[in-house]
């Protein structure tokens, strides 16, 4: 049971769902945008997370678009991660999301409410990092498409009322060879230790990880290690691991040393992959 | 745009009846069924999205009730277990055991159902997949499983 009460919002525009995020604001009720709500209910629940308001955007129509042209898929970031999986051609996003949460969850749960969420893992955005995808973001000065490296850096980089409408992969990307592994600590339905995801394209791999540091990242200094093909695997594992961004996560799920152990042997098993040979 | 400001009567679809409920906007759906309506059917577990044990279906797709909240559901057709009646999978539960302390056990026969309702021919990883969205802190799932399996070859006549 949720202890406290809010307002609920459901508008059909995006135009007006911008609109009414500021003027909420301005109201100091701390309006928060939802979608599938799988993680604001929990965490409302838990007092986690307060709020004066709710603005539902699942009935804005170019949040639900799946659609494919020549040249791009585009997919609505209000998609079930379900609806992805069993409507998108992408087989590197829909193998990863198809590891987040369970099958029930994913039901409710949304490309863009992974991507946004409060969770560091966001698997979701770790296929696109590796793609030019370009992301569509709705604010008061209309729509405007950017780069995923440009809009992503450890989070979304979402100005105050902007909402994720959509996501635009480039085809060609969505037909490269690719790998990706992710560690748990004990079952399938469980946050990832380590996930690695690479796609190979001109010969070079494009990886993103998530899960052994606070956040996910993609990083243009590993994938040049990764790439050096005058050192041999191991010793790749090895330096891509001298080279995380931050602090390898140590907590109560995995130690550091076993984190990095995990991230040696997933980056070992890409390069078998992606470079082939033993 | 819909906006709902205080409690809301509001009508739900479910299993079939239209049933109108008032509710604050912060309800769950979960909590709206059981205290407000007497369908006692979808079961608290861990309120996490972990359990599967309030598992409902929504326009005849799995969710946790749980997780959603009840204005959500307005427009939607809600089954909840009440609305199961003689269903191939509950009599294969019932023939195999399917159950000990039979707390999930209404979230398990929801999956299920739905499960053989969109894939007659699910494989085992179909099934697993399905059916890993539930626990049972018995650890029947052996029975379970068979229980799947023979509803799902009586309903493909075998």
């Amino acid at each position: 049971m949720i202890s406290y009460d809010f307002e609920y919002y459901r508008p059909d525009t995006y135009e007006g769902a911008v609109k009414l995020f500021h003027q909420l604001n301005n109201e100091s009720k701390n309006p928060l945008y939802y979608s599938g709500g799988t993680e604001i209910v929990t965490n409302a629940r838990k007092n986690v997370i307060k709020t004066g308001a709710i603005i539902d955007i699942k009935a804005i129509p170019e949040g639900n678009l799946l659609r494919e042209t020549e040249d791009a898929i585009l997919l609505g970031a209000n998609l079930t991660l379900n609806e992805i999986i069993e409507g998108s051609n992408f087989p590197l996003l829909n193998n990863v999301i198809r590891k987040i949460a369970d099958h029930t969850v994913r039901n409710r749960l949304t490309l863009g409410g992974n991507i946004c969420g409060r969770l560091a893992y966001r698997e979701a955005i770790l296929p696109l990092l590796t793609t030019e995808a370009k992301m569509v973001v709705a604010g008061e000065n209309g729509l405007k498409s950017m780069s995923v490296g440009e809009i992503f850096d450890k989070r979304l980089k979402l100005q105050k009322g902007e909402i994720l409408l959509q996501v635009e992969i480039p085809k060609k990307d969505t037909e490269l060879p690719y790998y990706h592994e992710r560690k748990e600590k004990q079952g399938e339905i469980d946050y990832p230790l380590v996930h690695v995801v690479a796609l190979k394209k001109e010969e070079r791999i494009k990886a993103a990880f998530t899960g052994i540091c606070a956040f996910p990242f993609r990083s243009p200094e590993i994938e040049e290690i990764l790439n050096d093909k005058n050192l041999s695997f191991e010793e790749r594992a090895k330096k891509v691991v001298d080279k995380l961004p931050s602090n390898s996560r140590d907590d109560v799920f995995a130690s550091k040393d076993f984190r990095e152990f995990l991230m040696e042997r997933s980056i070992i098993h890409t390069l078998k992959n992606l470079e082939g040979g033993i | 745009m819909k906006t709902y400001k205080d409690y809301e009567a509001i009508n739900l679809s479910i299993n079939g009846e239209t049933r109108k409920v008032i509710i604050k906007h912060s309800d769950t759906l979960l909590r709206v069924l059981r205290e407000k309506l007497g369908l006692t059917g979808g079961k608290p577990g861990c309120e996490n999205g972990d359990c599967g044990a309030c598992t409902i279906l929504l326009d005849g797709k799995p969710v946790k009730s749980c997780m959603m909240l009840a204005i959500e559901a307005i427009d939607k057709n809600i089954t909840t277990i009440e609305g199961l009646s003689n269903t191939e999978i509950q009599k294969a539960f019932v023939e195999y055991g399917g159950f000990q302390c039979g707390y999930c056990t209404s979230g398990f026969l929801l999956n299920a159902y739905a499960l053989l309702e969109t894939h007659p021919d699910a494989d085992d990883d179909t099934i697993k997949e399905w059916l890993q969205s539930n626990l049972c802190r018995c650890t029947g799932y052996e029975g379970i499983s068979k229980a799947i399996k023979t509803a799902q070859k009586k309903k493909a006549g075998i």
